[in-house]
C-alpha cells in the first residue's frame, strides 16, 4: 500500500518562515536547530561543572613544573609566550600583517575613489582665497572657515591673477575682475557672472524638505569621504613601519638616521659588497 | 539658475558655457552629451526633462580624472573654451576629457585632438568616430607641421602634454595654429618639468617661458584639492600688438 501512496501526489511540506515582526531574533528556529543548540549548551555546562569541581578539590601543595619555570620582572608576570616563535615565524606572520593592511587600503582606496565620483565640490561655497600678483608682488587674503569639505581637501587651491601694471595690482577689485556680485566673489564655483544673473531668473525648489534631506545626505557622504581620507593616512603609516620592521628583521648593519614626518623612524643600512 | 526635474536632482545652475552643475544627494559636474545614451569611458548619465517636456542628457565629469574640470571647480575665470570655438587639444590620451570638450563646443565648434601614443590614440578614434565634431590626430605635437593639413586656425590651444619642453610645444602650436588674441590654457604638472624645484618655482619659470613666447599670461590657478602639484595657466596669446 504504501507504494501506491507514495505515487500520488501529495501537498509540498512549506516551512515557516520568522514572521515580518521578530526579525530581529533571526531566522527562525526549527526543532533540530533547538536540539543542536540544547546539546552544546549541556555539553559546556558540563565541563564548566567539571572544572569547578576540579577547582573545589584542588591540593593547594600540590608542585607543578610551571611554578619555576615563570617568571616575574619588577613584579610584573613575564609571559613567554612570544618566545615560542623562531625568528623565521615571526617574519612570516609580519609579512601576512602586511598583506592584510595592504589588502585593507585597496579596498578602502576604491571606495574613496567611488565617493570621490559622485563629490566633486570639495571646496565650498563659503570660503576662498584670492590672491593678486604682478611679477613677484604678492597680497593675500583668506577667511579660515572649518568646514567639512575643508577637511577633505585639506590644502588650499591658490589662485594668481596676471596685470600689466603695478597701478591694476592697487586697483585691484575682485567683484568687479570677476564681474559678479561682492557676495558672491569668494565662491570658487557657480560664480555667475553679473550678465547671466540678469538673464536668468532664480527658480527655487519648492520642496525644501526634500532639499534638506539631500542635503543631509551629501553631508554624510562628505563625512564618510574625510573620514576615509584619514584612515588611508593611518594605513600608509601603518604599512610604512611594518616594512621598516621587515628590513629590520634582514641583515646587514644599520644605522637610526633620524625620524620622519609620520614620527616614524628612518633607517640607513650599510653598503656591503657582495662577493 | 534653472531647475531641473527629476525626482533626485535637483539645483543645477550654469557655472560656465556649456559647463552645468548637479546638485542632489551628489555632487556632480557636467556637460550637455552631445551622443544622448551613450557613455565615452564608463562614467554616470543623467536625464533631466526641461521645461518644454524635452529630455536632455547630462554626462558627469569627474574633476579628479580631468584637470580642465578641475580647473573650472577650483574657480578659474575664463577657459574660453564655449559652444562653437574652435579648440586644440594637445596631449589628448584616450579622449575622455576630450569627449567632455567636444559637449562643451557643441556641434558647431570643433575639437583637435592630437595625441602621440598609438595605444591610447585608438580609444581617441573611439571617441572621435561617435563625435563628429573630433578631429583626432595622432602624430607627435612637437612637429606641428605634421599635421598643418587637417588643422583650420584655431580660438583655443589646451594642452596637457606634460613633457619637460612643454612651453615650447605650446609656443610652436600657438605659432601655426592659433588666431591673434586667441587662448592657451596649459595644464602644468610640477614634476614632469623639473622635479628638484619646488611646484611654485616651476610653475613662475613656465609662465616666463610663455610670455617670452607672445603669450601673455592672465590667470594661474593651483588644482589642490583635485590634483597635487598641478597648475593651471590661462594665457593670451598677442602675435601683434595693435
Amino acid at each position: 500500500m504504501s507504494s501506491l501512496r507514495n505515487a500520488v501526489q501529495r501537498r509540498n511540506h512549506k516551512e515557516r518562515a520568522q514572521p515580518y515582526k521578530r526579525e530581529r531574533y533571526g531566522i527562525l528556529e526549527k526543532h533540530k536547530d533547538y536540539v543542536l543548540r540544547a546539546r552544546d549548551y549541556h555539553a559546556k555546562q558540563e565541563r564548566l561543572k567539571k572544572l569547578r569541581e576540579k577547582a573545589y578539590f584542588r591540593n593547594p601543595d600540590e608542585f607543578y613544573f610551571k611554578m619555576i619555570n615563570s617568571k616575574t620582572k619588577g613584579g610584573v608576570h613575564v609571559s613567554e609566550r612570544n618566545n615560542a616563535f623562531s625568528g623565521d615565524v615571526i617574519k612570516l606572520l609580519k609579512s601576512q600583517d602586511l598583506n592584510y593592511i595592504k589588502t585593507q587600503r585597496d579596498i578602502g582606496r576604491k571606495k574613496i575613489e567611488k565617493l570621490q565620483n559622485q563629490l566633486h565640490f570639495l571646496a565650498s561655497n563659503d570660503d576662498e582665497v584670492v590672491d593678486e600678483e604682478n611679477e613677484g608682488t604678492k597680497k593675500k587674503d583668506s577667511n579660515k572657515q572649518e568646514t567639512l569639505q575643508k577637511n577633505a581637501n585639506r590644502i588650499e587651491s591658490n589662485h594668481i591673477i596676471f596685470f600689466d601694471t603695478e597701478e591694476e595690482v592697487k586697483n585691484f577689485d575682485p567683484a568687479k575682475h570677476f564681474n559678479t556680485l561682492p557676495e558672491l566673489v569668494n565662491r570658487k564655483f557657480n560664480r555667475p557672472r553679473i550678465e547671466t544673473l540678469e538673464k536668468q531668473a532664480l527658480v527655487l525648489p519648492e520642496d525644501i524638505k526634500q532639499l534638506r534631506k539631500m542635503q543631509k545626505e551629501r553631508i554624510n557622504k562628505y563625512q564618510e569621504l574625510a573620514d576615509r581620507l584619514e584612515r588611508e593616512d593611518k594605513f600608509v603609516t601603518l604599512e610604512q613601519e611594518l616594512v621598516t620592521q621587515k628590513n629590520l628583521m634582514g641583515k646587514g648593519r644599520r644605522k637610526k638616521v633620524g625620524i620622519d614626518k609620520n614620527g616614524l623612524a628612518v633607517y640607513k643600512w650599510k653598503n656591503e659588497r657582495k662577493k | 539658475m534653472k531647475e531641473r526635474g527629476g525626482s533626485n536632482d535637483r539645483g543645477g545652475a550654469v557655472a560656465r558655457g556649456g559647463v552645468f552643475v548637479a546638485r542632489g544627494k551628489e555632487d556632480l559636474l557636467i556637460t550637455k552629451n552631445l551622443v544622448a545614451g551613450e557613455s565615452v569611458y564608463g562614467e554616470k548619465r543623467i536625464s533631466v526633462e526641461g521645461q518644454d517636456g524635452v529630455k536632455v542628457e547630462y554626462r558627469v565629469w569627474n574633476p579628479f580624472r580631468s584637470k580642465l574640470a578641475a580647473g573650472i571647480l577650483g574657480g578659474i575665470d575664463f577657459i574660453h573654451i564655449a559652444p562653437g570655438k574652435k579648440v586644440l587639444y594637445l596631449g589628448a590620451a584616450s579622449g575622455t576629457t576630450v569627449s567632455h570638450v567636444a559637449d562643451i563646443v557643441g556641434p558647431t565648434g570643433i575639437v583637435y585632438a592630437v595625441e602621440f601614443s598609438h595605444r591610447s590614440g585608438r580609444d581617441l578614434i573611439n571617441v572621435a568616430k561617435k563625435r563628429t565634431n573630433v578631429i583626432p590626430i595622432i602624430e607627435d605635437a612637437r612637429y606641428p607641421q605634421k599635421y598643418r593639413m587637417l588643422v583650420d586656425m584655431v580660438d583655443v590651444i589646451f594642452a596637457d602634454v606634460a613633457q619637460p619642453d612643454q612651453a615650447r610645444i605650446i609656443a610652436l602650436n600657438a605659432h601655426h595654429f592659433l588666431k591673434n588674441n586667441g587662448h592657451i590654457v596649459i595644464s602644468i604638472k610640477a614634476n614632469c618639468i623639473d622635479s628638484t624645484v619646488d611646484a611654485e618655482t616651476v610653475f613662475a619659470r613656465e609662465v616666463k617661458k610663455l610670455q617670452e613666447e607672445h603669450i601673455k599670461p592672465q590667470e594661474q590657478l593651483t588644482l589642490e584639492p583635485y590634483e597635487r602639484d598641478h597648475a593651471l595657466v590661462v594665457g593670451k596669446y598677442v602675435r601683434v600688438k595693435k
